[in-house]
């Protein structure tokens, strides 16, 4: 077996999560969700905070209530809907095989995830009253 | 990282080949530390059912000894083997099981207990920040947790 691509990987790891937001409720019934540590020791949240919420919500379709505890939930989403035809067009050598990127490819990469996860946690900071209102 | 000769006209196998040494994937990571969890749920739960009593006046869960002495096998049973045996021989029973090995970056061998022991507690840093440390062999180009990093080992296959 080929070893997988960042992306591909992120995908696979975002199966993980919709298969564990759909079984979740399940078991627990209620509406606990992880503890953040960060919030939990300091009240502060982090830039990943509601994802466990959104995630949920997303696999049961409420896309409000997604958007509304973390929006890069949809970024996710969305690496995850594309993964599946990507490994099955790759694996039918109907797309060639993931190349590495390059540096400065990758340099870029970790800038937007870097700006995301800003932006995301002024969105939680808003949402949850613990900085400066928007 | 090994990018396919331009030379070549077609994309060559395994363009994504790991390089030497090969890393382990973080659900193969997944995997390990589930199976050396699995070893100390045994004592964890008999420490829950064993060690716990309802005070009658209060309601209120109290512990007795059983609570504590199976709490600290499960303890030692965990150190033994994520600590003493990794760190000698960098495999626990999980990454045993997995055919993982957890190495030093730069010397490539196993990383002795005490080494073993920070790296466990340096995983707080993984965890506080909502738990994505765990998540950087996702992404990470040596597969590598911040814990990892802190301590300078990789986990390879």
């Amino acid at each position: 077996m080929r070893t997988f691509s960042v992306p591909e990987r992120l995908g696979g790891f975002g199966a993980l999560v919709a298969l564990a937001a759909t079984a979740w409720p399940a078991v627990t019934a209620g509406t606990w969700s992880l503890p953040c540590p960060l919030r939990t020791l300091t009240g502060i949240p982090c830039p990943a905070c509601g994802l466990t919420t959104a995630a949920i919500a997303i696999v049961r379709g409420d896309l409000a209530g997604a958007f509304h505890a973390n929006p890069l939930i949809f970024g996710l989403a969305a690496v995850t809907a594309a993964t599946g035809p990507l490994v099955v067009l790759r694996a039918a050598g109907a797309l060639k095989p993931p190349r590495p990127w390059s540096s400065p490819r990758r340099r870029q990469a970790g800038w937007i995830a870097g700006l995301l996860a800003t932006a995301s946690w002024l969105f939680q900071l808003h949402r949850l009253h613990t900085g400066p209102q928007l | 990282m090994t990018y396919p000769p331009s030379h070549s006209p077609y994309p060559t196998p395994g363009a994504y080949a790991p390089a030497v040494p090969s890393y382990a994937s973080w659900i193969q990571r997944v995997g390990a530390y589930l199976v050396d969890a699995l070893c100390v749920l045994p004592f964890s739960l008999l420490a829950a059912v064993l060690g716990q009593d309802t005070d009658l006046a209060t309601g209120l869960v109290t512990y007795n000894a059983m609570f504590y002495v199976f709490t600290l096998i499960g303890v030692v049973v965990f150190g033994y083997n994520r600590w003493f045996q990794a760190g000698k021989t960098g495999q626990s029973w999980g990454r045993k099981a997995l055919g993982l090995k957890l190495v030093g970056t730069g010397t490539g061998q196993p990383i002795g207990a005490g080494k073993a022991f920070l790296r466990d507690l340096a995983h707080v840093i993984d965890g506080i920040i909502c738990y994505i440390g765990y998540l950087f062999p996702l992404w990470d180009a040596k597969r590598q947790t911040l814990a990892d990093k802190i301590v300078n080992t990789v986990v390879t296959r």
